[in-house]
Order: C-alpha cells, then structure tokens, then sequence
C-alpha cells in the first residue's frame, strides 16, 4: 500500500512538474537559475605542441630547401635521390616511407599546377616558346574542329547508320537543317579562341625575336590580325550605319570615329562622317519645322516590340533561306507528303513558341522601358500622357521587376492591379531569403518584404524567420554536426578541442544536435545541444588560444581543399574574404540540398505530331545526353555514346523495329576563359 | 547507292576531324614548362629509383617537413617571376602568394615552435621583398645572417641590396615648392635606374623597376591633383601621361594608365562644359570634340586589345562616352 502511495506521488509529481528548460526567461538571474548543464564544459584541457627535433631526413629536406633557395637544382635533386633510396630501403623493412621524396623534386620541377588553376592564360604568357606557341596552335586547332565539327554533324545527323547497318537504309532527314544555312554564311571573322592564339602569337613575337619560328609566326599573326581588323572594322561600321538609321546622328558620328580609329583608311567611314554632318544640318531643319509627338517613340518601341515578337513566332533563324532549303529537301525527297510533314513540324514549333509567350517573356521589353523612362524623363508630370504609366507597368511587369510595376500602377490609378503583384513580389523576396546562403543578405531581404509588403501572405511567413535570424546564437559561421564530423581536426585537440562524447551519439553525456555549433564574432561558440524538447544552443567563451588554434586548423584545411579539389569556399571565408554568416554542411547534406538538381536538365517540346525531350545527366554520371520522345518514325529512347580514341560519338535510338544509330563529331567541350576579353 | 551516300560523307569528315585532333573527350592544356632536363617530372622519376606519387600517404612522423615543403613548394613558384609585368602571383586559393606565405608561416611556426627557425626567416625574408616591405625583409635576413647557417652568405647578400634599395625608398622628398618636389622625384628615379642597372637579369631588378615606376605615377598624380594651381597645369599632366605611357609600356599597369588618360580628358571635357554652357555663345564644338575625341582614342586602344580585363572597363567607359558627347552635341546645335 506505502509502496503504491509512494509510486502516485512520484507520478503525480512528474506529471505536475513543468518543463524547466522550455520555459523562456527574460530575467537573467532566472535564465541563470533555470540554467541548463550549469557546470558542464564541453573542452577538453588545452595540450602543448610537440617539440620538434630533426633527424636525418629533417637535415636531407633542410638541404634541399637550402639548394633549391641558392637555385641549385642537382642538389635538390640529390637529395631527393638519397630519400629516395631510404624510402625503398624503409618499404623494404616493411616499415612507412617518409612521403617526402615528391615534395622534393617539386622543388626544382615547380608543376604549373597552382597558377594553371587560378589564371591559366597569366601562366601561358609567362611560359616557355614552345609553351605559348603549343597553347595558340591548340586554340587554332579547337576553333577549326568546332567550325567544321558543327557543319559536319548536321549532315551526319541526316544520316541513320543504325538502319544502314541492319540493312534497312533510310532516306536522309532535312529536320536538322533549321538554322545551319545562315550559320553557314557566317563570315570570317576570328572567333574568340582564334583571337586568344593571337594573344599568345603576338607575345611570342615579342618576347622571342630571335626564334627561328618568328617567320612562320609572323605570317599567322598577320592574317589573324587582318581577319580581326576587319571584323571591327565591319562591326563599327554596322553600328555606326544602324545608328544613322534611327536618326542618331551623334551615335553615328561617334562609331565612324571608332571605325577610323580601327583603319585609317577607311573610306567608308569618312564617307559616312560627312554623311552625317549633312544630315545633321537636315535635321536641323526639320525640327525647326515639324512638331514631334512626344509619344511617337513610346508607341513606335511598342510597334517594334509587337514586331519582334511576331519574328519570334516563326521558325528558323534566317527563316526564309533555311526554310526554304528545308522545305525544298523534304519535297524532293518525299514528295507532297514531305511538305504536308514539314507544314505540320513548323505548326507544332509555332504552337511552343505561343506557348512561351503566353507564359513567359520571351521577346525583351527593354526598348519600351527605355522609351518610357524617356518620355517619363521629358515631359513636365502634369503634361504627360497617362497612358505612358501603363505600358511601362505592364512592360515592367513582364520583365519581372515587380516593385517598378507596382508604382507605374499606382501611378496609372490602378490600385487593385498592384494588390496581386504584391503578392508575387512578396513570394520572390521570401523564395530569394531562403536561398541565401549568408544571413546578412537573407535579412536584407527579410526585411525589405516585411517593411515594403507588409500585408501580404509572405510578409507573416517572414516576420517569425527574420526574428530567429537576430537570436545571438544564429549570428555567425555555423558548422552542422556533420560537417564537423567530415573535418574532425577542427574540433579535435589541435582545433576547437571540444570532448568527444558530443559526437558518440549518446544523449546521456551531452550530445550535440545535427545543426552543430556556431562561431560567434565575439571569440565565443554557440553549440546546439540535444536536449528532450529539441536542440538547446548554449553559448561558451573560447580561450584565446583555441580559437587562434581553430583559426589555424580551418585555414589549413581551406587551403587543402582548393589544392585537393580546386573549391576554395573554405579559404576564402577563412582569409575573410567572404563573410563568415553561412552555414557550412557536409557533402552529404549538401547533396540531399541539391538532389533535385541532380536530375537532368531537361528541355524539349510536347506538339500534336510528337514529343521531343533532350537533357544531360550529371556530371557525376558522365555527362552524357539522354533523350527520348517521338518522331515521324516512331516513339524512341535515346542515349549519347562516346567512344574512346576516336573523336566522335554516337547518338544511340531505340525504337520499334531497327534501332537508329547517329554519328556526331564530338566538339570542343571547354570554352574559352573570359571570353568576352576576346570579342 | 544509298550506302555510299552514307558513307562518303563519314569519310569526309573522319579525315577532316582526326587530322592533328586530340581524341580525349576532357581536352587537357599541356605542359607548359615542358623542358628536357629537371623540369620533365618524368625524367626525374626515372633518375631516383624508388620515386612515389605525390599521393603516397603521408607519414606523421614526418608531418613537420611536409608541412614545411608545401609552403616552401608553393611559394617557390612565385619566386622567379616578373612582378613589373605580371601582376603578383595567386595561390591555390586565389590570395597573393606572398600574403598568404606569410599567414602559412606563421600558422607553421605557432603548429611546430622552433622547427626549421632560419629557413623560415629567409622564406619570410623573400616574401616581404616581394611586398616591397623592405624593413621587414631586413629584419628577417638579419636572422639568417647572424645564424650559421648554410643560407647565412645568401642572406648576407640580400641585407646589402635590400639596405640600399630601402635608403633610397626613406630618402626625403623636398616639399618647399612643386618644382622642388618634382626635381627630388627626378632624382629618386635616377637612384632607382642605377640600382636597375647594377642588379640586371635578378629579381631586384624587377623590384627596382616597380619602384620607379611608382615615383613616375606619383609624379602624374601630383600633377593631376595641383593642376589648377600649377600654370599650364593640364599640359604638364598631358606631357607626365605620356612620359608614364612611353616609358612603361610592358609595366602590367599599362592598360590602367591609358584608361586613367582618358579619364582625365573625360574630365576635361565635363570642366570645358561646365565652364561654357554649350547653349551659350562661347561654347565652341570643335574645342569640345577634340578633347572628347583624345578620351575616345585612349578608351578605344584598350577596348580594342584582346585579353586584358581593363577591356571591359574601357567598352563601359567609351558608351559612357558617348551618351555624354551625344547629350552635349544636341544641347550646343
């Protein structure tokens, strides 16, 4: 009976007893009180570093260092023979070699590999002759497998090797052709690789003058430079032309300037300099005489837009050449049938293209904008024309950039309007907050939504996230419990020295939670600890000489990681150049982030005739091009293959009947660093 | 027939591709240092028996001198460039390879107190150097020198230079008068000239070099800033950009100093409008183009060149230009 008396109590009282670390105190002697693990430390007892003293490979590396200062490489290299043969002779013994022996002989090798990685073209111009000139021909060699690579695979993706060798040969396909035949007729001007080995050419030339290959150089280099002369010439001369024929004489006369500038001699351009004084005298004239409407450039942006658009609808790029080559093929080829499937192809391509516009903006709005903002620029407030305020809110809104939309609708008078694109502002600014990886910025947009969206649906979804933000224990470079298991030197003796028992997983002698800890700004860790009710964060100071100790390890550590993996997110934060306020996670974490994006990237078309979907899987998985849809054959599943030692690869369709097997030059994969250096 | 209408154009296209093509499907940049002797690894490797991957695992016991290699082997790569013509070079992690030298060696010594102590004042020593911190560098090759050890000679040498070069950067500038200051930076420059000369084909050098062409920019800065004060000011910093232009024409600055050019007629073209409404009378076009016209030639130049990044700079620069000589074309007619 006193037993089950005893046992009541003891429940009634566990039942009664509120939970005191849920409670929130906002009197700190309570929080102090209430504290939880009020004498728990989670370091462990600071070690002294190891005392270093040499033995004989010490004194053989010394050595080498010292040679290799004085610029006497055979006596690093002798060095690195003798550890070498201590290595053999420690292996042989069944004992661990020193490792040291390719350090060495990097010592008077120095691989290119650092600089290469950080500005390959600054170590190409430093390089050796042979370097910079290998480097241009292999740039040349690029840009001429891509040329022909690319004219060479339309023909080949008529052709179906696959029927061919099941011997069921089918008649070529002009599909492919949409396109090709404008980018035929090209021109000649240098692409951006070719203009890079001119780069590389000239400083050849500069650098070795005496080299007995200047001659065959100097030949390349002059007919690159003539290509590249008179490409900008042209280019100049084009925008010079376009400019005089909006009216815009001033742009005019300042491109056929710049057209001089490229060649002197250019009669064109001084044709067109006087070109342009005459009708700047015209001009003159007639603005002297004809009043303009101030909206006429509004409406005439709105004309050239509906325009585009309509250009965008139809299909190919240079639409009536290729379309007319295309078409003329498929007739020839199959008859009337051949044009009654090309009608069809073509119908199915405009329908996507009505689609796209119906939900997107494909054909920019920027002319419009630009417009308006001129006349908005030029006319009085109380002489403009109201309307203006709606095409550019509606302009606006199409080109995304809602919060412009929404005070061109206020300012046309339509309040109801603005209420919806509120939402929808809201919506990005949350969508871009919770993909911020730094807290500053996630604030900044926090708090731009709830100070200029207040009553929308985000706003209240973002008002509880912006006051978890400002909680001191969030504010600074987090580290999930993972990541810190990946990098355990970081919180082991030589970093942090946090106890080990945080990570065994056992909640019974204090466990750290998933979310890990923080490193605070102020030389302090918040650790979010496990407790019954969810993750606790607990701040610790840290001493002085464990936080320089951390500093040291993740600095080591960053630096391995762009050596090893060429990812240098952990140096750049830990050399402040990137703010600490991120959370930093395992590659398993951020794995399980991004695993939507590892699916391929698909795009393609779904029409009343087919479907049609090509992506490319992950790098992870090879790269390589998978599709799969329906044609005017059958239905099929498609799978690029590459082939070792030949540079070409295959484009694999199963299907019903004979499978399809397409060849395709395989092009260039890289392209060229900083390419807008180069046009 | 159809067969060899397949066929034929595979041919076609095996011989134009597969002539000289490299077939990887990953293109690989080649060996850049690629050089018969000590610089082909391979051949090293066929020298020391026994030679491992750089992969082979490395051996605590030993964490001290690999640790001491990596950054001495880092470091080293930077050791004989031109820095007058290449800007400094990057690390791994994209930092200036003497900066983050000295943080890796400070790191190393606080990791491994009192290991490889005269080795690390030498490496530190040079990277200062490179910094152009040449009471620093002193400091450090005084270590060495007192030591005795086998860099102490080296060290030695590099106190001799490293003194001069940093008497020569102390040296007092004479401030009484704008020609006074400029004739004491003539003179400095000559002083830089000579230690060019005395140390050719070295790292000092370069150094030197950089130093004088750092006076020659101050020089174009005092100009610029005094020009109102000074009679034909603008002249003077014509003539000074030009001197600058002339003289450092393989300085890695160059770019920046054609664009800076141009900044300066640009600025002159804004005074010019400022000075005379080109609504007024005394506006006169051609004074205004001309000037107008020298920032487009300077801005054009380097938006021309391929491959340097003040390119993007200068295209920017040139449509800013534009509008603006646009703008003030209109509003004088």
């Amino acid at each position: 009976m006193n037993r089950n008396r005893v046992l009541l109590s003891v429940l009634l009282f566990v039942m009664l007893a509120s939970p005191v670390s849920a409670q929130d105190f906002s009197d700190r002697l309570m929080q102090k009180l209430n504290d939880f693990l009020p004498t728990y430390t989670p370091f462990i007892p600071l070690e002294s570093p190891d005392r270093y003293f040499p033995d004989e490979v010490g004194k053989k590396v010394g050595d080498a260092i010292v040679h290799a200062y004085l610029q006497n490489p055979a006596g690093v290299e002798q060095r690195a023979r003798e550890l070498a043969e201590h290595d053999t002779k420690l292996v042989t013994k069944g004992e661990q070699s020193t490792g040291l022996t390719s350090y060495l002989v990097a010592l008077v090798t120095q691989p290119p590999t650092a600089e290469v990685a950080t500005d390959p073209d600054l170590a190409t111009l430093s390089a050796s002759p042979d370097a910079l000139l290998q480097r241009a021909d292999q740039l040349l060699a690029e840009e001429k497998r891509e040329r022909i690579g690319r004219r060479f695979n339309w023909i080949l993706s008529t052709f179906d090797v696959g029927s061919l060798l099941f011997g069921a040969p089918r008649a070529p396909t002009p599909y492919g052709a949409q396109g090709i035949v404008s980018e035929w007729e090209g021109g000649n001007d240098p692409a951006p690789r070719e203009r890079k080995a001119l780069v590389f050419y000239r400083e050849f030339l500069r650098r070795f003058p005496d080299d007995s290959r200047v001659p065959g150089i100097t030949q390349k280099t002059r007919d690159l430079d003539t290509r590249r002369t008179q490409a900008m010439l042209t280019a100049e001369l084009n925008r010079a032309e376009k400019a005089l024929q909006e009216h815009d004489y001033w742009g005019a006369n300042f491109h056929y300037h710049l057209a001089l500038m490229v060649d002197e001699s250019s009669s064109k351009a001084r044709a067109g300099l006087e070109q342009v004084a005459a009708r700047l005298q015209q001009k003159d004239e007639l603005e002297t005489t004809t009043p303009n409407d101030p909206l006429a450039e509004v409406k005439q942006a709105q004309w050239e837009h509906g325009k585009q658009t309509f250009q965008y609808l139809l299909p190919g790029s240079g639409f009536v050449k290729d379309n007319f080559v295309v078409a003329g093929t498929q007739i020839a080829t199959e008859g009337l049938a051949g044009a009654a499937t090309f009608g069809a192809l073509t119908m199915v391509q405009t329908i996507a293209k009505v689609f796209r516009l119906a939900t997107g903006n494909p054909v920019p709005q920027q002319q419009v904008i630009t417009a308006g903002e001129q006349y908005v620029h030029d006319t009085p407030p109380d002489k403009r024309n109201p309307e203006v305020y709606e095409t550019l809110a509606e302009a606006y809104e199409k080109e995304g950039r809602l919060d412009k939309a929404i005070s061109y609708y206020k300012l046309a008078g339509k309040g109801d309007t603005h209420a919806h694109l509120q939402e929808h502002a809201g919506e990005a600014l949350l969508k871009m907050a919770k993909q911020s990886e730094h807290q500053e910025q996630k604030e900044n947009y926090l708090r731009t939504l709830v100070e200029q969206y207040p009553a929308t649906k985000a706003a209240r979804e973002a008002a509880p996230l912006l006051r978890e933000l400002h909680l001191p224990a969030n504010r600074g470079l987090r580290l999930t419990k993972a990541f810190l298991r990946e990098h355990e030197e970081l919180t082991g003796p030589r970093g942090l020295g946090l106890k080990s028992e945080l990570f065994d997983g056992d909640k019974d002698n204090v466990e750290l939670a998933d979310e890990g800890l923080t490193l605070l700004g102020s030389g302090e860790v918040a650790l979010q600890l496990q407790t019954d009710h969810g993750p606790r964060a607990k701040i610790y100071a840290i001493p002085n000489e464990r936080w320089e100790q951390f500093w040291r390890q993740f600095r080591e550590k960053g630096y391995e990681q762009a050596a090893k993996q060429g990812d240098p997110g952990l140096a750049l934060l830990a050399q402040g150049a990137e703010a600490a306020d991120r959370t930093l996670k395992s590659q398993r974490e951020k794995n399980d982030d991004s695993g939507w994006r590892m699916l391929p990237y698909l795009s393609g078309s779904v029409g009343g005739s087919g479907v049609d979907f090509r992506g490319t899987l992950p790098k992870e998985f090879a790269g390589t091009r998978l599709s799969f849809g329906s044609d005017q054959r059958s239905t099929y599943v498609g799978m690029e293959i590459p082939v070792p030692f030949i540079p070409v690869d295959f484009l694999f369709l199963g299907r019903n009947g004979f499978p399809s097997l397409y060849p395709r030059i395989r092009l260039p994969e890289q392209n060229v660093k900083d390419e807008k250096l180069y046009q | 027939m159809k067969r060899t209408a397949v066929v034929f154009p595979l041919l076609l296209c095996f011989v134009f591709v597969l002539s000289g093509c490299p077939t990887e499907r990953v293109l690989r940049g080649g060996d850049l240092n690629a050089s018969p002797s000590l610089s082909d690894p391979p051949a090293i490797a066929k020298v020391i028996p026994g030679l491992r991957d750089k992969e082979a695992q490395s051996n605590p016991q030993y964490i001290t001198e690999e640790d001491l290699l990596k950054v001495v082997n880092e470091f080293q790569r930077a050791a004989t460039k031109d820095t007058y013509r290449f800007p400094i070079p990057k690390d791994v992690t994209g930092a200036n390879v003497y900066k983050a030298t000295l943080t890796r060696l400070q790191d190393y010594e606080a990791k491994h107190p009192g290991a490889y102590s005269e080795i690390l004042a030498f490496t530190r020593g040079r990277a200062y150097e490179g910094l152009r911190e040449y009471d620093k560098a002193l400091a450090q090759y005084q270590i060495v020198s007192q030591s005795k050890h086998e860099l102490k000679t080296e060290a030695a040498k590099a106190l001799d230079v490293l003194t001069r070069f940093r008497d020569l950067k102390q040296k007092p500038l004479a401030t009484s008068t704008p020609l006074d200051y400029l004739k004491s930076l003539d003179q400095l420059i000559t002083g830089w000239q000579d230690l060019q000369k005395q140390y050719p084909n070295t790292t000092y050098e370069g150094l030197a070099r950089e130093e004088e062409e750092r006076l020659d920019q101050a020089k174009v800065m005092f100009l610029l800033i005094n020009r109102h004060r000074i009679e034909d000011g603008n002249e003077s910093v014509v003539v000074a950009y030009n001197q600058l232009l002339g003289k450092h024409r393989d300085s890695k600055n160059y770019y920046r100093y054609q664009v800076e050019f141009g900044d300066f007629y640009f600025a002159l073209a804004q005074e010019y409008v400022a000075q005379n409404d080109p609504q007024s009378l005394q506006f006169d076009t051609s004074t205004f183009e001309a000037v107008g016209r020298s920032a487009l030639r300077l801005y054009a130049q380097v938006a021309q060149e391929d491959g340097i990044i003040e390119k993007l700079e200068a295209k920017g620069k040139l449509e800013a230009l534009e509008a603006y000589m646009a703008k003030v074309g209109k509003l004088s007619r």
